[in-house]
């Protein structure tokens, strides 16, 4: 005990008189200091701070670009999704479209032909019971009218003893004419057929039943005859001339402006079919239509079937986390000892997390999906002897040094103790928890109820507590409280692979179960003697739910 | 704070000017650690000399966490250690057989001792024993850690210390004794 106090007194006397002593040095040491560091180098571009404590690691700045990545492969699938979403909904209204064309005649159906895929079509009019004295006659217009310009070819057949009926109109006139007659949205179409296309001459509503219905009787030809504007050519067949050379359909532009060949053959009358722009009628005319060709009652198909293809997924992850121990030479001498001291008496626990998901389908088979989810460390240390060293602020304390950081601990008890003097801790508890936000790819196969799907991804974890609750190994077991870790990096990204199955359980519902592996691509450990690299086993189960 | 702050973004920069600012800050204290590893004053100023240049060459990977002192510390420790580590061919330790139970019973009679003198004790002491001794009293390392560091085992780091208490005790209460007689004499 004597001898421990002098060794004691000396060891106090050299620190009491060097520690934080001051010396200066030979004047001329600073030359030699400015000669071992060469000539000034030219200024450095400044690195980019990282939250005002430390500088980015590229590392860092790796695990942000796989994001960006991520996301604009992402964003670039959505809009490739909503692009053949519109072409769908292109040929559902063309489907629409030939339940709402005018026809004139009983006889069968329009022969329609698609060219191009989507915009270049070709309708061929009915024909009528004189047809072997038609001849075909194209005209090619364009309907600039709407929103969306289309190319629409009308095919007509008149009779071949009939002159050609001028151009009604050509491209330039029917874009110009319809360019100056753009619709107006909020006033219903049955309104719009009571004007003429002079705006003064109203047409009546017996003849514009029958001119939406197809079927024009004598008297009602007879009418529209001497409607104001109208002529009738004579021939071999009767012509009536509409009003106008635009319908009023034409000149809101729910109509394709058409080449009017209305044909007398005995008690028949037949007009050219005209092709109704079904996206403009989409807008404003789905009252009067049979089925509306795209969207509900509020308007908000499309929005509908794009939440439709969100889907949220709460879960809970059962976490096995073993960690990658590495010295950190950067931190001081360093001898290999502090991490196999650490790999021997660290053991790791397993944790149960919250999480929830949101997944976006791109495509059918291709989703992305974030959201937010606890990552928990648990770590207990076995009974080891820790020592008294100057912290930061140059007081002296114990100091715990593990994979989860450094804890600097206070003793409840006694004076305040000397540099090298030590304690044995019994039992170290150390908590860190991160909430994490991840983004992941996810690509699935299978049908019906059963589909399996795999995923890879990275996940930013945000450090939102670390503590270590020690007891002090003496005749009581003495608590000596919690306190939190130093030298954490408060982010860290980590790199996620999974592979998961998911179940049906209804329209909506389906169960999710996704084993996955979780590794680091930076230290957890800014500053320490070590740098570790957690690598996490979680098991999440889920209940995916699609809106 | 913002000065040293200010300080360590010029030397990352390479300012001659910041780095001259940072010596003159802290060469006087850094020295006194170099000393007490060194057998010499000239020694110590070559270890500080290339600690500094270390220093100013790996600045841009200090993190901002913690002190800058200390990481400056550790750096000149790390020098020291590596010098001491090249003379592998270390002096003959001398085999200790003096009184270890002399004991300092008299503390006003050593407080009196200064600065320089306990410098040149430590540094007289043999190139090992004052190894084992700095880094166990003013790093704080352990027996093992030392031994390890050191390549020596780990009884040999605890010898080493206790040869290195007596040595310094006996040296202490000597210049305890020249002081006194010096005085006597006045």
């Amino acid at each position: 005990m004597t001898e421990d106090l002098h060794e004691n007194e000396i060891d106090g006397l050299f620190r009491r008189g060097l520690e934080g002593a001051e010396d200066s040095p030979s004047p001329g040491l600073w030359s030699a200091i400015e000669k071992g560091l060469g000539p000034t180098p030219p200024p450095a571009p400044q690195p980019i701070p990282s939250g005002g404590s430390g500088w980015m690691h590229p590392l860092l700045l790796k695990g942000l670009a796989g994001i960006a990545i991520l996301a604009a492969v992402g964003t670039a699938s959505y809009f490739l999704g909503r692009d053949s979403q519109r072409r769908e909904q292109r040929q559902q209204e063309k489907s629409t479209e030939a339940t709402t064309q005018f026809r004139t005649s009983s006889e069968p159906a329009s022969q329609k032909e698609t060219r191009d895929g989507n915009d270049r079509q070709s309708m061929v009019t009915p024909a009528t019971e004189a047809d072997e004295n038609t001849t075909e006659e194209r005209v090619d217009t364009k309907t600039t009218a709407g929103p969306d310009a289309m190319d629409t070819r009308v095919l007509t057949r008149r009779p071949s003893n009939l002159p050609a009926r001028e151009a009604p109109k050509s491209a330039g006139e029917v874009r110009n004419q319809g360019a100056a007659l753009s619709p107006k949205p909020e006033t219903p179409v049955h309104k719009k057929l009571e004007t003429s296309s002079a705006g003064n001459a109203p047409i009546p509503r017996s003849i514009q039943r029958q001119l939406m219905s197809g079927r024009m009787t004598d008297p009602v030809r007879e009418e529209a005859a001497n409607l104001p504007g109208s002529r009738r050519e004579k021939g071999r067949d009767e012509r009536i001339v509409a009003p106008s050379e635009l319908t009023p359909l034409e000149q809101r532009g729910y109509v394709s402006p058409m080449v009017v060949t209305p044909v007398t053959t005995g008690r028949r009358f037949t007009l050219a079919a005209p092709m109704l722009d079904t996206r403009v009628m989409a807008k404003h005319v789905s009252p009067i239509m049979t089925k509306p060709a795209v969207g509900n009652k509020t308007g908000s198909g499309i929005n509908r079937q794009l939440l439709s293809r969100f889907s949220l997924m709460p879960m809970l992850s059962s976490n096995t986390t073993h960690k990658k121990i590495e010295e950190d030479e950067t931190f001081g001498p360093r001898n290999g000892r502090e991490h196999r001291e650490m790999e021997e008496t660290e053991s790791y626990g397993t944790t149960v997390s919250p999480g929830l998901y949101a997944a976006f389908d791109i495509t059918p088979r291709l989703s992305v999906q974030s959201g937010f989810s606890e990552l928990k460390n648990e770590i207990s240390i076995s009974p080891k002897d820790i020592r008294a060293v100057r912290d930061r602020d140059n007081n002296v304390r114990y100091r715990l040094d593990c994979s989860a950081g450094t804890f600097y601990i206070d003793p409840k008890t006694g004076t305040t103790p000397s540099v090298g003097d030590s304690i044995r801790l019994k039992s170290s508890d150390v908590r860190t928890r991160y909430a994490s936000i991840p983004l992941h790819l996810m690509y699935r196969v299978g049908t019906g109820r059963l589909t399996f799907f795999g995923m890879a991804g990275a996940e930013m974890n945000i450090l939102v507590n670390r503590t270590a609750t020690t007891t002090f190994q003496n005749a009581s077991s003495q608590p000596l409280g919690t306190v939190r870790a130093e030298g954490l990096r408060p982010t860290t990204v980590n790199a996620v692979v999974g592979a998961g199955i998911e179940y049906g359980i209804g329209k909506r519902l389906s169960i999710s179960v996704i084993p996955q592996y979780r590794t680091a691509l930076r230290s957890a450990n800014e500053e320490g003697p070590v740098k570790s690299y957690p690598k996490t086993v979680s098991v999440a189960a889920g209940l995916r739910v699609r809106f | 704070m913002d000065d040293l702050g200010y300080l360590i973004r010029g030397c990352v920069a390479g300012d001659r000017q910041a780095q001259n600012r940072l010596y003159a800050q802290f060469a006087p204290r850094l020295f006194v650690v170099c000393q007490r590893y060194a057998s010499s004053r000239s020694e110590a100023e070559d270890v500080l000399q290339e600690g500094f240049i270390r220093i100013f060459t790996h600045i841009a990977q200090f993190k901002h966490q913690g002190s800058f002192e200390g990481w400056m510390r550790r750096i000149m420790v790390n020098c020291a250690l590596q010098r001491y580590a090249a003379k592998s061919r270390m002096a003959p330790v001398v085999s200790m057989q003096e009184d270890m139970h002399g004991g300092l019973e008299d503390n006003q009679a050593h407080s009196s001792i200064g600065q320089k003198e306990l410098m040149a004790l430590v540094q007289r002491l043999p190139p090992t024993y004052r190894m084992v001794f700095n880094l166990y009293v003013f790093e704080g390392m352990k027996h093992r850690e030392i031994a390890e560091l050191l390549g020596i085992s780990e009884g040999t780091s605890k010898s080493n210390l206790s040869d290195a208490r007596s040595i310094l005790q006996r040296e202490v209460l000597k210049l305890d004794a020249s002081m006194a007689q010096k005085l006597g004499s006045l």
